[in-house]
């Protein structure tokens, strides 16, 4: 009805393209910071290691890789460990960057080698596995301990919330390709 | 753009399954046997012993027997230092409290299995769960 006066063409704006992707990134990262905070509220599901996490923010981070770019992901992952830290203190931090970059490192170079070709399942499995394994070995260097015994059960919950997350990035696809479609310029400015 | 419609990743493929089903194989068979085979070979044989350390110094040996007690550490190379230690029914055992700042030692919460460790690294304490002879894990700590 209220017909606007002169609300802005979405195709003509670049400065309005930007906005979005800000947007989206503030999205993306508050979205991280609550799941991190989920997660760390949520008692270690390793007994015998404190500050595990279940990494479930790393939706998030795949989401930022498939969408966006990689550097997305690597600052979305280190700056949601540094909010970990003010949430849980140092040894969280340490193992919530490790796990993450580790995490994202294998999904990059997947990502990468097989030409964007690998599935989601498979993409995010190795990352989340990656995640897990990677905070034990952080733990187990911070605290000089030797954590073979828990490799394994890390491991296989790893696959299984990678399958998971697969699902979910799946599921929420098409509406961002839509969304992507109608906020991005239809100048072609590049994908990047 | 269009780029990105075409590269639209799939949820899997045939040979992505084959490799996730053959990761789960592997790590599934070693989780069954290093919780389920191999502590029933071992179950009545062998009762586990936690280890306390003080740096390289043994403080403790105790039995997980399944008695429950608390006691506070006494590390005489450094008085200062409070921990107090809880066993518990379960066969584990846990620091219950401590004078360090951070806390992880307490927040890692109650070990049973042979290889599991706490570290307090401010008091320079580490609990390993081991055998009656030797203080187990795979001695990264060397
Ligand atoms: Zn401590």
């Amino acid at each position: 009805m209220n017909q606007s006066k002169q609300s802005p063409p979405i195709r003509r704006a670049g400065g309005h393209q930007q906005i979005t992707m800000l947007v989206l990134r503030a999205i993306l990262l508050s979205l991280s910071f609550v799941l991190s905070a989920l997660d760390h509220s949520l008692p270690s599901f390793v007994p015998g290691v404190p500050g595990m996490s279940l990494g479930l923010a790393n939706v998030v981070v795949l989401f930022a890789l498939l969408f966006l770019n990689w550097k997305d992901a690597v600052f979305i992952t280190v700056t949601k460990s540094i909010f970990v830290f003010f949430l849980r203190g140092p040894v969280s931090l340490l193992l919530s960057v490790s796990g993450g970059l580790l995490a994202l490192f294998v999904e990059i170079l997947l990502w990468k080698l097989s030409r964007g070709k690998v599935s989601l399942m498979l993409l995010s499995a190795a990352g989340a596995m990656s995640h897990n394994v990677g905070q034990i070995i952080a733990y187990a260097l911070y605290a000089r301990v030797a954590v073979w015994i828990l490799i394994p059960p890390l491991a296989v919950m790893g696959i299984v919330s990678g399958v998971i997350t697969a699902i979910v990035l799946k599921a929420i696809y098409p509406f961002m390709e839509r969304w992507f479609r109608t906020h991005r310029s239809y100048e072609g400015e590049g994908t990047q | 753009m269009t780029e990105q419609s075409t590269n639209r990743p799939v949820l899997s493929n045939k040979r992505d399954i084959i490799i996730l089903m053959a990761l789960l194989g592997v790590f599934g068979l070693w989780l069954l046997w290093s919780y389920v085979v191999a502590p029933a070979l071992d179950e009545d044989t062998e009762l586990a012993y936690a280890w306390v350390y003080h740096e390289n110094t043994l403080l403790e040996k105790v039995a997980l027997d399944g008695e429950v007690r608390v006691w506070n550490l006494t590390v005489p190379d450094d008085p200062d230092i409070e921990m107090e230690i809880s066993s518990h029914a379960d066969h584990s055992i846990s620091v219950t409290a401590s004078d360090c700042p951070d806390k992880v030692c307490v927040h890692t919460g109650k070990i049973h299995m042979k290889g599991q460790s706490i570290a307090c690294l401010p008091n320079h304490v580490i609990v390993k769960i081991g055998t009656e002879e030797a203080p187990g894990g795979l001695g990264v700590d060397g």
